[in-house]
């Protein structure tokens, strides 16, 4: 037994050596690293990264391809606008800036190193005033303005060369250092495209408090499915941490600015975003996110209270949150919480959710309380105007989750009649069949 | 990509999804090609198998594993996309069905469609996401995607819609050369094609199958339409012929066996409505 540990040592020791070396090299500082800072000049592209310029082309055919678009010229010329006014004058025949919009609910915006520029429909919705937006492109156009994507290819590979050259020395455990390494970098990055962007969109005459606004937007969890995870683990500052180091730079920003004189335009940018927020709220009911889907309906209430449309929205948003109630402060969820919703989600279907939830006597008094709440919102949106379809489509679903199915019927029959072209009518005929058959034999309700 | 916020930005393939993938696919890689397939009852006794379908257009994930890094070939997989659909639609109408592929360009063109597509896809991938734990539910109709589906095929005047997704992951020479010396397994360079089948009538998965085909890069790159009509051929060898009816002895009652006559569900509504006022003398 002794033997064998003397005769292991060499090897131990180089293994050791090996780590700490590694762990060394890699966990020195960030300015140390001689990483995380972007290349404003002219950046050529080398080998390797020729089929990854090849892919980020590539990819503007595929949103397309895909349907992922979303098709609104105002809104594509009004972020253009926006969007060349922060971007730099590119340093690269292969940087052109284009801006373009995404139909996605999740709240986000990315950037391609060959100057597109995507922010997703879910961020539209949710932002409060066109400075916020300015925020957002200005951070994006800063990650190609710097060549973000391209360096970040370049450290990537040199680090996963080192790693894979060093890691059987270290017995796997320089892997951890790499990973601290790589999202390190990353963060390092985005922390650069945020202080730049910042100071560019203050040059352009926006105002830079509503920069940690736009990170408390996004540090929402409506759901409680966010679970935090330790910044080691992730490719972006934490967001209160951005909202810190964004707060601190405003003084400095604002030196000789009046900055009540700098462009927010909140009226004018809602109303741009109107119907985006509309479509939003729709495929956020579509995705069973109802909790989301309540809370910007309910804004959009706020701002337009005299649209049918949204309290429609708001009504859809209350069917679509079926079993479920909102919850409360955000505080009152563990990150276990949000890890168990979370798993619940991807493990159990829709339909199982629903009827894990109408097990409990929770759950059907959540649900009476959704459908007559969202009874009350389309009810609201006849009064303002009693032609409006889809208030009548949206009670019917609301008096067949009542068990009222004469009630049901007739508001169905009512959405038909005034919207005999409705592209949901096959649907609407299906849910008329079923009442048909259920009035017939005679059930509860009836 | 560097995007605002730490997510997954839009057109990246979903995690779940993807670690499902490779999961199954680490599984059957000693296989030179397999062919998997789940059905419900209604499906398989041809009461809600669509006869004619509309095949919308795949949507392919193509990765070069390269020695150190790897590669999305994102334009390669357009042609991947484009083969696997033709594919699909010769080798269905060689079974006797009516297909029709959806392109890109007419669901731009067709007013509605593009939200619509965008909308079922997600469902669907929310879905298969589920599908790929546990495939064999698709049998009990567990897996829905809602009223989209519905919509999608009044539109387009189909009995139902196929969805499609590729998987192809290519091993450069240089990973090849690592792994051989690391003593690895050899090369895994293969293509992957699942589709899901949607009636129209209730939105259910009533089918999801799965092929698998061991290929090279060279092939994957040159020849996509070789590799796309093997691994849809290997998918599609348990898609019964359209004349071909298989009864089921199932103990569970089909869900997808409800009544679905034609008829005037409005007309129906209203002679019902009108007997209850008669009775309560309204």
């Amino acid at each position: 037994m002794k033997q064998d540990h003397f005769r292991n040592r060499p090897a131990r020791r180089t293994a050791l050596a090996g780590a700490l070396a590694v762990g060394a090299i890699l966990c020195l500082p960030a300015p140390a690293r001689a990483a995380g800072h972007g290349e404003y000049g002219p950046l050529e592209i080398k080998g390797s990264e020729q089929q990854l310029m090849k892919s980020t082309a590539g990819y503007e055919d595929q949103f397309v391809r895909r349907s992922y678009r979303y098709g609104s010229a105002d809104l594509d010329a009004a972020i253009t606008r926006i969007g060349l006014l922060l971007a730099p004058k590119p340093t690269d025949p292969y940087i052109r800036y284009r801006f373009h919009v995404l139909r996605d609910i999740e709240p986000n915006a990315f950037s391609l190193p060959d100057g597109q520029v995507y922010v997703n429909t879910g961020l539209l919705a949710v932002l409060e005033n066109e400075a916020q937006l300015a925020a957002v492109l200005g951070h994006e156009v800063q990650h190609t303005a710097g060549h973000h994507g391209i360096l970040t290819y370049r450290s990537t590979r040199r680090k996963l060369i080192t790693g894979s050259l060093l890691g059987p020395f270290t017995l796997g455990i320089s892997d951890i250092f790499l990973i601290n390494s790589l999202y390190g970098y990353s963060r390092d990055l985005e922390e650069e495209a945020d202080r730049l962007g910042a100071q560019k969109m203050t040059r352009a005459g926006y105002d830079p408090r509503q920069i940690p606004k736009v990170f408390a937007i996004l540090m929402r969890d409506p759901e409680g499915e966010s679970p935090d995870f330790k910044t080691f683990w992730s490719t972006h500052p934490a967001l209160q941490s951005r909202i810190d180091y964004t707060r601190a730079m405003i003084p400095g920003l604002t030196v000789g600015v009046n900055p009540d004189g700098l462009k927010v335009n909140a009226q004018g940018f809602r109303r741009l975003v109107r119907r985006a927020s509309l479509d939003t709220v729709q495929d956020l009911v579509g995705a069973d996110y109802g909790r989301t889907a309540i809370d910007l309906a309910k804004r959009l209430v706020a701002e337009n209270g005299g649209d049918p449309a949204c309290q429609i929205a708001l009504g859809d948003a209350r069917v679509a949150l079926g079993a479920r109630a909102m919850l409360g402060a955000e505080g009152d969820l563990t990150n276990r919480d949000k890890w168990k919703n979370l798993k619940t989600r991807v493990r159990y279907t829709r339909s199982e959710r629903q009827e894990q939830l109408l097990e409990t006597p929770e759950g059907q008094k959540n649900l009476r309380k959704n459908l007559e709440e969202a009874r009350q919102s389309y009810q609201r949106a006849l009064a303002i105007d009693p032609n409006a379809a889809e208030a009548h489509r949206g009670l019917g679903y609301v008096y067949k989750g009542m068990n009222r199915p004469f009630d049901a019927g007739r508001e169905f029959v009512t959405y038909l009649k005034a919207s005999p072209q409705a592209p949901d009518k096959p649907v609407i005929l299906s849910e008329l069949k079923e009442i048909n058959t259920k009035i017939k034999k005679g059930g509860k309700g009836t | 990509m560097k995007s605002f916020r730490a997510s997954r930005p839009p057109g990246a393939p979903r995690p779940v999804a993807v670690a499902a993938v490779t999961l199954v696919v680490c599984l059957v890689s000693a296989a030179a090609a397999y062919a998997r397939g789940y059905m419900t009852p209604g499906f398989l006794a041809r009461k809600s198998r669509p006869m004619r379908v509309a095949v919308l257009p795949p949507h392919a994930e193509f990765i070069k594993e390269k020695a150190i890094m790897t590669d999305q070939m994102v334009q390669e997989s357009a042609a991947l996309e484009n083969e696997a659909a033709q594919a699909l639609k010769t080798q269905l109408e060689a079974k006797g069905y009516k297909v029709r592929i959806l392109t890109p360009q007419e669901i731009s063109r067709t007013a509605g469609l593009n939200p619509l597509v965008k909308k079922l896809n997600d469902r669907y991938e929310e879905e298969w996401s589920k599908m790929m734990y546990k495939p064999k539910k698709v049998r009990e109709s567990r897996y829905t995607t809602g009223d989209d589906a519905l919509r999608l095929c009044a539109l387009l005047k189909v009995d139902g819609v196929a969805i499609v997704r590729v998987q192809a992951v290519a091993a450069s020479k240089g990973k090849a050369v690592l792994r051989y010396f690391a003593n690895s397994s050899a090369p895994h360079t293969y293509a992957r094609v699942d589709l899901g089948v949607i009636d129209a009538r209730q939105g259910i998965i009533q089918g999801y199958f799965s092929g698998y085909e061991n290929t090279s890069l060279g092939q994957l790159v040159k020849k996509p339409a070789l590799v796309m009509g093997q691994a849809t051929e290997h998918a599609l060898k348990k898609y019964p012929e359209s004349a071909e009816v298989r009864v089921v002895e199932e103990a569970v009652a089909s869900a997808d066996d409800k009544e679905n006559g034609e008829g005037d569900p409005v007309g129906d509504f209203e002679v019902l409505l009108n007997k209850k006022n008669q009775k309560s003398g309204h």
